[in-house]
């Protein structure tokens, strides 16, 4: 049986059925993320919606886009709810909400109020919050991609690595499969056909097994969908603690995956060398991603995730840099050794200067440096995104301006929202980069952007522990 | 909405200005509609549940909520329901049969949006197609969900009936703020505790069961023929009709025979019943039940499959043939007589089989450990099979194979699921529960133990089922055969009568219809495929007896095993068939089938009933493969399959219509086979004929 608390969030944020009817929509991410810090605001918690009067409850709650009425016909949509986890749950699925131990916390820190309200799942899901490496890459594959992905999963599960993946054709599911055959552990993010999936003859048995859970923010037999499998991605790269693209288009979603995850500095993302003509993976280093070896005995997956990100991040010359000077995990505390590399930022975990067109060979110096200081597993699971809390304690001096921005918002649009002209006097920038800043501090939902007037608040980390 | 302004609907719902609420009516309408709860009632048949979800619904729909939904295992409506809600203004409807001819138009009319109410089983419910089709697109806006007879998704309830555990399973995931009534008329305390913790927050209103006109009755009456006898001469002294209720299809077909035998106007009535009149067996069903609602029948003699919701206020008397399996099935069986009349009767006769058809029931409640396994690892490195492919893959009979996959995917969380027509197997490990089993077959038993003393007590029998029941109001009822020290009616049976039910009982053959439909790939030898055509099918047959039963099955059985049918066996064969039967065009000759195992023990039967009926005995059918025995094949599939090339015919066969005879029919697939070879070859008409059936039923 469900709580009462999941069965709120279900009925305000899911989808009943495949074909949604006329009736009204759901919640986003973004609308539940607002009404979620109302509710928080007002001390009442999302079951507290299903008894007593609606009307009472919700006093002083005025937003256009999540009116009353569409609150109040998402709550009485009790036995479409009921009807769909019977069945779902019938075939073995389960959800994980915020507020369960079980949700990615990765992904909290992470994403903020953006991570999903709730995810379906099936499988073990005490392997959502250990981490793992993200293995993407296109559907459509050549056989030798395809072996390196099967490769690359049974190498990750002899180190003791989940293989975070989409479970798409391709790259994910071998990647997952040779994890899975190995006797590894995998997470499977699905953009599609959750309950399917979780009833095939070749996730069942792992499944069975404990070895493997897949999950999706999505309604469990929803189709394909590129929209739904582009915002799946973000999930893989926050829920993992390094990425591996096999190989990418150089356009579609492995492209634009990795080069959101470089813009967004969640994990290190690591491009395989391809001698693909058609292949973006040589373009993707370009903008900001490592070279990995072809050759998958040379790969260390212990580096992979390591302190390698502070040697390439930052440093490029390209539109992105601008956006993410943010930098070292200041709880490392090894800032000094890990000074951020100059030039390129293009480097290989091997070392061998074959792999790479442009090798700096200090970059390698210092990326050995770090693996023989920082060689247990559990530097995987350092969590890049555990900045929000750090940030407030850190050292100023070693923090970047953007996270100084941060900090100066965090201290003064926590108590009251601030307008943009009160934030100019406040940081005394200009009014692009402010700009600039606010909308990205937006997209990581550190802040929440409210209307008329438009002001911005800080989104403390404790609503969102309670959330 | 005010307990005024419900009780002007109520006035308006029943024509009467100065109706009111009966205790609880207004509160029940108040707890759903203003305070959107969970209610389980427990009332007497009568009370007025109807007028509760209706006037609920009203007020829901004029607050803008979407229809409500009723689960029973009604199959419609009773009329006098359905014009009371139109007086309110809601459009009720049932929605049953998957291949009803309106089904199109009704689910347009609940799509949008011009259905109040909508009436559907427990078995609908869990039918994917149409949950998919009519429930989801509507599911969001349900306003009400009525579930009848609620204590049906208890598993102390008196069966286990898998759709209501289905049922249980979704009122589980309803959230707090959606309402949900619960409604019936027969559950004791442990049944209602267990439907309290099932679904947790849900709030019990519970009245008084009496039942002040019943006068109750049992009698023990050991043989069959004797209690024919007894229902022939009670049921034409009473005024007003009645239910006779029976424990299986064959004894509701037997009594009925027996009682239009004897000038009473009588029907059978059972799940799957049909009738050439009627589209499909729920139209039959809803007419037998007009029938007797409007008097216009004497006696419906009927299976368990007639009673839950079944709501006639003049019935005049309730005999049970066979004793039900509990005091809560007995109750919600006999409760049914005289609710709105004066002086109604109960009488429970009990005899012999009645221990062993409920020893069958207890032990086929739940499928085989054996069969779980051997179905779940069939799926279990498979993306999942269709039913008609599980039989291919195992021999198990279809009815098991259904059973299984019914019971498995109503666990929750299930080991297998449906996904389109396959079955699929889930991520999900799955232990057969012993223990769950041990003590829900436990159960029965003590429930039937509990009949056994309602039989044999001494004291009122009223007040018996009311404590039994749990009712706190129980007390000596005064009129009942204890308490009168006499019985109501008398116990005796006048000796002719049953002369002649004893003789009728010997006269109880069955038709035997014909197969038709072969399964896909089956006959490669032969070359049958899909329906076979009609100038090979057989025709409609004659089997003397059931298998061991009452009648002459006793009979069949002790001589097949002594390897010689006696002339009796002849003799009654030979007047079945001449008599009775008379089959047209008339037959010419006899064949029977042959066997290898027992070379003679068919056609010296055969031979001898051709001498009794003056017609030639040509054995023209001759086996020439020894194939497995046809009664270890347990499904279409198989049962064909191990038919193929088996059999030969000789060339230049007589001419003309045929008897084909054999002892013992069980899928009926030997007779069907052998009568396309031989009118492959004549072109005459085949008519089966046989001892005994050993068929199961599906």
């Amino acid at each position: 049986m469900l709580t009462a608390h999941t069965q709120a969030v279900l009925l305000l944020t899911a989808y009943f059925s495949k074909a949604s009817s006329t009736g009204v929509k759901p919640l986003s991410n973004k609308e539940w993320g607002r009404f979620a810090l109302w509710l928080n605001s007002k001390k009442l918690k999302p079951e507290d919606l299903l008894s007593g009067s609606l009307v009472q409850s919700l006093d002083g709650w005025s937003d256009d886009k999540i009116t009353l009425e569409r609150i109040e016909a998402l709550l009485n949509r009790g036995s479409a709810l009921a009807l769909a986890v019977e069945k779902w749950s019938r075939a073995g699925l389960w959800i994980v909400t915020r507020a369960d131990a079980d949700y990615p916390r990765k992904l909290k820190t992470r994403l903020g109020n953006m991570a999903p309200p709730l995810f379906f799942g099936c499988g073990n899901r005490k392997l959502l919050n250990q981490g793992g490496i993200a293995a993407v890459g296109s559907r459509k594959t050549s056989e030798a991609e395809l072996l390196y992905s099967k490769q690359l999963g049974s190498k990750a599960a002899g180190e003791g690595l989940s293989i975070v993946s989409g479970g798409a054709k391709g790259v994910d599911e071998a990647a997952m499969l040779g994890a899975l055959d190995a006797e590894g552990t995998a997470v499977g993010i699905l953009a599609n056909e959750l309950l399917r999936a979780s009833t095939s003859g070749k996730y069942r048995k792992h499944l069975l097994a404990n070895n493997l859970v897949l999950i999706s923010p999505f309604h469990p037999e929803a189709g394909f969908n590129a929209g739904n499998a582009m915002q799946r991605n973000k999930y893989i790269y926050c829920l993992s603690d390094a990425a591996i693209a096999v190989h990418s288009g150089t356009k579609g979603g492995t492209w634009e995956g990795v080069l959101e995850n470089i813009r967004q500095q969640w994990v290190p993302v690591w491009v395989k060398q391809t001698d693909d003509p058609g292949a973006g993976n040589a373009a993707l280093v370009e903008k900001g991603a490592k070279l990995l070896s072809a050759d998958i005995e040379a790969v260390d997956f212990k580096a992979l995730a390591g302190d390698a990100s502070l040697v390439s991040n930052g440093v490029g010359s390209d539109m992105f840099s601008q956006s993410h000077v943010m930098e070292p995990t200041p709880e490392v505390g090894k800032a000094e050794e890990n000074l951020p590399a100059p030039a390129l930022g293009v480097e290989s975990v091997t070392g061998q200067s074959k792999t790479g067109p442009s090798l700096d060979s200090q970059s390698v110096e210092q990326e050995r440096g770090n693996i023989t200081d920082d060689t247990d597993a559990s530097g995987l699971d350092r969590s890049t995104g555990d900045r929000v809390d750090s940030v407030a304690t850190a050292d100023v001096s070693q923090i970047s301006l953007y996270e100084h921005f941060l900090l100066i918002l965090a201290s003064e649009a926590t108590q009251s929202p601030k307008t943009v002209d009160e934030l100019l006097e406040l940081t005394q920038l200009y009014k692009t980069q402010l700009n600039a800043w606010l909308k990205q501090a937006e997209e990581q939902s550190k802040i929440e952007k409210l209307k008329r007037p438009v002001r911005y608040q800080w989104i403390t980390t404790t609503q969102e522990e309670l959330l | 909405m005010s307990k005024q302004d419900a009780e002007r609907l109520l006035q308006q719902a029943l024509r009467s200005p100065a109706a009111q609420f009966r205790d609880g009516q207004w509160e029940a309408i108040d707890a759903l509609v203003n305070q959107r709860k969970k209610l389980l009632v427990v009332q007497r048949t009568g009370w007025g549940k109807s007028s509760v979800y209706f006037i609920a619904t009203r007020l829901l729909r004029d607050k803008g909520f979407g229809p409500t939904i009723i689960i029973s295992p009604l199959l419609a409506l009773m009329r006098n329901q359905i014009e009371a809600a139109e007086r309110l203004g809601i459009r009720a409807i049932t929605m049953n049969s998957t291949n009803s001819k309106q089904n199109a138009e009704l689910t347009r009319k609940v799509l949008s949006d011009q259905i109040d109410c909508l009436l559907i089983s427990p078995e609908r419910l869990a039918n994917e197609r149409f949950a998919e089709e009519v429930l989801e697109p509507i599911a969001e806006r349900i306003g009400l969900l009525v579930v009848d007879e609620a204590h049906c998704i208890s598993d102390w309830g008196h069966d286990f009936r898998p759709d209501y555990r289905r049922l249980l399973n979704i009122l589980r995931q309803m959230p707090p703020n959606m309402p949900v009534l619960g409604t019936t008329a027969t559950a004791n305390d442990r049944v209602i505790q267990d439907v309290v913790d099932q679904l947790g927050d849900i709030e019990v209103m519970r009245g008084p069961l009496v039942r002040e006109s019943l006068a109750l009755q049992t009698t023990t009456l050991p043989d069959q023929a004797s209690r024919l006898a007894w229902l022939a001469q009670t049921i034409p002294t009473l005024n007003g009709a009645g239910i006779v209720y029976v424990l299986t299809k064959r004894d509701a077909e037997q009594v009925k025979e027996w009682l239009v035998s004897q000038g009473i106007d009588a029907q059978a009535y059972y799940s799957g019943i049909e009738d050439e009149n009627f589209n499909d067996t729920n139209e039959y069903r809803e007419h037998l039940e007009d029938l007797l609602l409007n008097n216009r029948l004497k006696v419906l003699v009927a299976t368990p499959a007639l009673g839950m919701g079944y709501d006639k206020p003049d019935l005049t008397y309730v005999f049970h043939y066979q004793a039900p399996g509990s005091i809560v099935a007995y109750y919600q069986q006999v409760g049914r007589a005289g609710r709105g009349i004066d002086q109604s009767f109960g009488v429970l006769l009990s005899g012999t089989e009645d221990e062993q058809i409920h020893d069958f029931f207890r032990r086929s409640a739940f499928p085989s450990e054996k069969q779980v396994n051997l179905l779940l690892a069939t799926l279990e490195d498979s993306d999942g099979f269709s039913v008609p492919k599980l039989q291919e893959l195992l021999n198990l009979r279809q009815g098991q194979i259904e059973k299984v996959l019914k019971f498995l995917s109503v666990e929750s969380p299930a080991p297998i699921y449906k996904d389109g027509s396959n079955w699929v197997r889930t991520a999900v490990p799955y232990q057969l529960d012993h223990d769950k089993i041990a003590r829900l077959t436990a159960q029965r038993e003590v429930e039937w133990r509990e009949i056994g003393e309602y039989i044999d007590t001494e004291g009122c029998l009223m007040e018996y089922l009311r404590n039994a029941l749990d009712d706190p109001h129980s007390q000596p009822c005064g009129k009942c055969a204890n308490c009168l020290d006499e019985p109501i009616f008398p116990e005796s049976v006048d000796r002719t009568r049953v002369i002649t039910a004893a003789q009728f009982i010997k006269q109880s053959e069955l038709i035997f219809k014909p197969r038709i439909q072969v399964a896909a790939g089956a006959f490669p030898q032969y070359g049958f495929r899909g329906n076979l055509p009609p100038e090979l099918r057989a025709s409609e047959g004659r089997i003397l007896s059931r298998w061991a039963d009452a009648g002459w099955g006793g009979m069949v059985e002790e001589d097949k095993h002594n390897g010689f049918f006696r002339d009796e066996l002849v003799e009654a064969t030979a007047e079945m068939i001449s008599l009775r039967w008379r089959p047209t065009p008339e037959p010419l000759w006899v064949t029977c089938v042959p066997s290898l195992n027992h070379p003679d023990l068919v056609p010296h039967f055969a031979q001898r009933l051709a001498e009794k009926l003056g017609l030639p005995f040509c054995p023209v059918i001759t086996k020439v493969l020894d194939n497995r025995p046809q009664k270890f094949q347990n499904n279409r599939f198989h049962q064909c399959r191990n038919l193929d090339g088996v059999f030969s015919i000789e060339e230049g066969i007589p001419e003309g219509p045929v008897l084909l005879v054999d002892d013992v029919i069980d899928s009926g697939w030997t007779v069907t086979v052998l009568a396309a070879l031989l009118r492959q070859q004549s072109g005459g008409e085949v008519y089966p004929v046989a001892l005994a059936s050993s068929a199961t039923g599906d």
